[in-house]
């Protein structure tokens, strides 16, 4: 090395023109926790800690939180009882593989593929949402940053086109929500993606349960390879072998040598020995000298020995002793030939000629073009054959014992994994329910914050019948439909009064509320004879029994009543009374089991089914209520109105689903829920989820 | 550069490079936490298969190529091979990498 070269001046090292470098891109991706972790490992680095444990720290915390598109593709190479293998970025399955294996993997990856897509989508739509960018600029950084997965619009746009049709194409979804029945196309994917993908708690849910099913495929027991993969092998191997065999014996034939059925099989035992191709070839002049008559095998021999005793001769001294008895031993030959030649047979010379012409193009130093005339016969057959032989002394080496018990090992293995594809299948509709779930007990336990407030309030102001009647709705609204027994620590789910009381909104409207009311009220009416004239008892007083809404007409309260009756329907207590029966009727008609961890049902099976037209009242009659009413994530600020007002959620939501009055029912109360509309609200808070990203969607 | 191995010590301190690079980074909003993340588990997954100076180098270029903010641990590793592209200077690359801590 050089003065010049050696004496540069030395690059200064600046770790912040590194971190600099490339990119002037000002992220804001990173959240205050992760900003303090960062902080707290640049201290920790700076008291020695290894550059390598940082690092290892930092890919920790996102293995917690993430499920990679590589942990797909692991989990999807635990299917096929071990036949399935990662091959760059994709599974494939041994060519081996059983019909029963083949199906377990292709189910398994059917789902994983799904599930990937769709988190792999939501992953960039979550991120426009919490940074309000839109996605050309979210999908640019990241992949400045690296992450090429999704390159480009198209990209996004196929990876959202597969995951939304494959949340679409979940049967349990539709049973989940029967309104997406009257759903095609766009509307139904965007009802989904409103829904569910705007939602952080959703796609936390589907993480945490991929990352639950991934260690229980962890624990699938392996299955050990054995003899009836050799099985496998042998036959495969021994149909290669035999159809090299035949082709070489057929091109010998063609060569002009006429093999009979013996030398054939001779052939075909001897080649077996051989390890290189040269080795055949020599197998194969072996075995046509026992096909040709020995005279003629002789007469050829004489001649190589001909042709070795003149070299000796002419190598040798003049009139050594060496070149005399070479001499003597060449004319001996010669004689002999000259003999076997005059007594050959015609039949023995044809032969003779097909025998020279066979040896001419065996010998070692003729294999290039014995090689050219028969294209890779001979290699091929040695390595078929070899793998044969593998085969074959894998499969001596194995038991029946083992065969029997690696076979049992797979029917287990295809059972368990069986048992993951059903788990698979529902991962996403379970993350539903456990963010409903969520939700309701959220929404419950902000409902009995605000009822505690007012009833605070009322104390102060409202005179004693007023206050008793705020608390009379409020246990209405805890207890009537979906009740919490606190000594069972279960949910009770009043299956008949739900479906009365949905009935008599339905076909009341804003009166059905008020019928409602007054029961809930207690409110007190006399009872009437068949004649019409007012019961009594014995003693003379009227017989009173409470109100009963769909029975009882709002005409037989007393003023006194229609007073208090009117009172709370004006307050907000109506509307918190109505948006918790429309919450306890939409949970309750959902696989409570699932939903709410502990429940018990009484008073009916089923909730009821509203028909088309039904809902279609019901949105007439409380649409207002629906859409404008508390959302209760958050209390009054955080009203669907307001987003709309502040331009926060798109347009108008509902007016996707217009035509669709179910839906539009449904989207409502998912909102009374704070799922999907509003989920941002509760999971970010304050940062919208939905209105961002859906921006920068119709930015594309 | 010759395909003499990397010591031990050395691996060590370029984790440490590459640690406070990305720490650094991450602070400065050049790049995101996530891109830390995923930049930890591409360098975990290869760094210590690497071997000799020429795979350390490639590695580098491809971890620049996906996360440009550690391209001032290649860039400096580069201007000490086109100064010590003398197979005796390894020792010296060394030392100097050395002094960086």
């Amino acid at each position: 090395m050089s003065d010049a070269v050696a004496t540069p001046e030395k690059p200064q090292f600046s770790m912040k023109e590194a971190a600099q470098f490339g990119t002037e891109i000002k992220l804001a991706t990173t959240t205050d926790e992760e900003y303090e972790h960062v902080k707290s490992l640049r201290a920790e680095r700076k008291d020695g800690k290894e550059g390598k444990s940082v690092i290892e720290e930092i890919r920790a915390r996102r293995r917690e939180k993430q499920f990679t598109r590589h942990d797909s593709l692991s989990l999807e190479a635990k299917f096929g009882a071990g036949s399935a293998s990662i091959e760059g970025d994709k599974t494939t399955l041994a060519a081996s593989a059983t019909v029963e294996e083949q199906k377990s993997f292709e189910l398994a990856r059917k789902e994983i593929s799904g599930i990937d897509s769709y988190l792999r989508y939501s992953d960039i739509f979550l991120e426009c949402s919490r940074t309000g960018e839109n996605i050309h600029d979210v999908i640019a950084r990241r992949v400045r940053n690296g992450d090429t997965s999704v390159a480009n619009r198209d990209a996004y746009l196929d990876l959202r086109n597969e995951a939304l049709n494959y949340l679409g194409s979940k049967e349990e979804f539709e049973e989940l929500f029967p309104e997406l029945k009257d759903m095609y196309g766009i509307t139904k994917q965007e009802f989904i993606e409103d829904a569910f993908v705007s939602d952080p708690l959703f796609r936390a849910a589907v993480v945490e349960q991929m990352k639950r099913i991934q260690t229980r495929a962890d624990s699938l027991q392996p299955v050990e390879k054995a003899s009836d993969d050799h099985d496998r092998i042998i036959d495969e191997s021994h149909e290669k072998y035999e159809d090299s065999k035949d082709k070489l014996i057929e091109n010998l034939e063609k060569f002009g040598i006429t093999l009979s059925g013996e030398t054939k099989e001779e052939i075909g035992v001897a080649v077996y020995k051989a390890n290189t191709p040269e080795d055949l070839l020599q197998v194969v002049a072996q075995s046509l000298q026992k096909s040709v008559s020995p005279e003629v095998v002789r007469l050829e021999s004489l001649k190589q020995s001909i042709k070795e005793e003149e070299a000796k001769a002419n190598a040798a001294t003049k009139g050594s002793n060496t070149e005399i008895a070479a001499k003597d031993q060449l004319k001996n030959y010669k004689a002999e030939v000259e003999k076997m030649q005059a007594a050959l047979t015609d039949e023995q010379k044809v032969e003779r000629e097909q025998y020279q012409k066979a040896l001419q193009n065996l010998l070692p130093d003729k294999l290039d073009a014995l090689t050219t005339y028969l294209p890779d016969y001979a290699a091929q057959i040695i390595a078929t054959r070899q793998e044969l032989q593998k085969a074959e002394k894998a499969k001596v080496s194995a038991s029946p014992e083992a065969d029997a018990k690696r076979a049992q090992a797979i029917d287990t293995r295809l059972k368990a994994e069986s048992g993951i594809v059903t788990e698979l299948d529902s991962v996403a509709v379970d993350a539903m329910m456990k963010v409903l779930g969520e939700r309701y007990d959220e929404m419950q336990t902000l409902e009995e914050a605000r009822q505690a407030r007012v009833e605070e309030e009322a104390a102060k102001t409202a005179d004693e019948q007023s206050q008793a009647d705020v608390k009379a709705v409020h246990n209405a609204i805890n207890e009537n439909w979906i009740d919490y027994d606190k000594d069972e620590r279960k949910r009770v789910v009043n299956t008949e009064r739900i479906n009365h009381d949905v009935t008599i909104l339905t076909y009341f409207g804003e009166d059905g509320v008020r019928l409602l009311l007054a029961r809930d009220l207690g409110l007190q009416i006399p009872q009437k004879e068949k004649d019409g004239s007012i019961a009594k008892n014995s003693k003379g007083e009227p017989i009173t029994a409470v109100f009963v809404p769909g029975t009882d007409d709002l005409s037989a309260l007393s003023p006194e009543q229609r007073a208090r009756l009117d009172k709370i329907f004006e307050s907000q207590e109506k509307t918190a009374y109505v948006q918790k029966l429309f919450k306890d009727y939409f949970i309750a008609g959902k696989d409570t089991g699932k939903l709410l961890k502990a429940i018990k049902r009484e008073k009916g099976s089923g909730i009821i089914k509203l028909k088309t037209h039904e809902y279609a009242l019901l949105e007439k009659h409380f649409a207002t209520d629906l859409r404008e009413g508390k959302t209760g994530v958050s209390e009054d600020k955080n009203t669907i109105k307001e987003l709309k007002k502040a331009g926060i959620i798109k347009g108008n939501l509902l007016d996707l689903v217009k035509d669709h009055p179910r839906a539009s029912f449904l989207i409502a109360l998912l909102a009374l829920l704070g799922v999907g509309l509003t989920a941002g609200i509760a999971a970010g808070g304050g940062t919208i989820i939905a209105g961002a990203a859906s921006a920068a969607i119709k930015q594309l | 550069m010759d395909q003499k191995p990397i010591s031990e010590e050395t691996r060590r301190i370029l984790y440490n490079h590459l640690a406070d690079t990305m720490l650094e980074s991450i602070e400065n909003n050049t790049m995101s936490y996530e891109g830390g993340q995923e930049s930890s588990d591409y360098i975990l997954q290869r760094f210590d298969e690497l071997k000799t100076y020429p795979e350390v180098l490639q590695f580098l270029e491809g971890l620049t190529k996906k996360w440009p903010a550690y391209s001032s641990v290649l860039l400096y590793l580069k201007n000490l091979e086109q100064e010590h592209n003398d197979e005796k200077q390894v020792d010296k690359i060394e030392a100097e990498i050395k002094h960086l801590t």
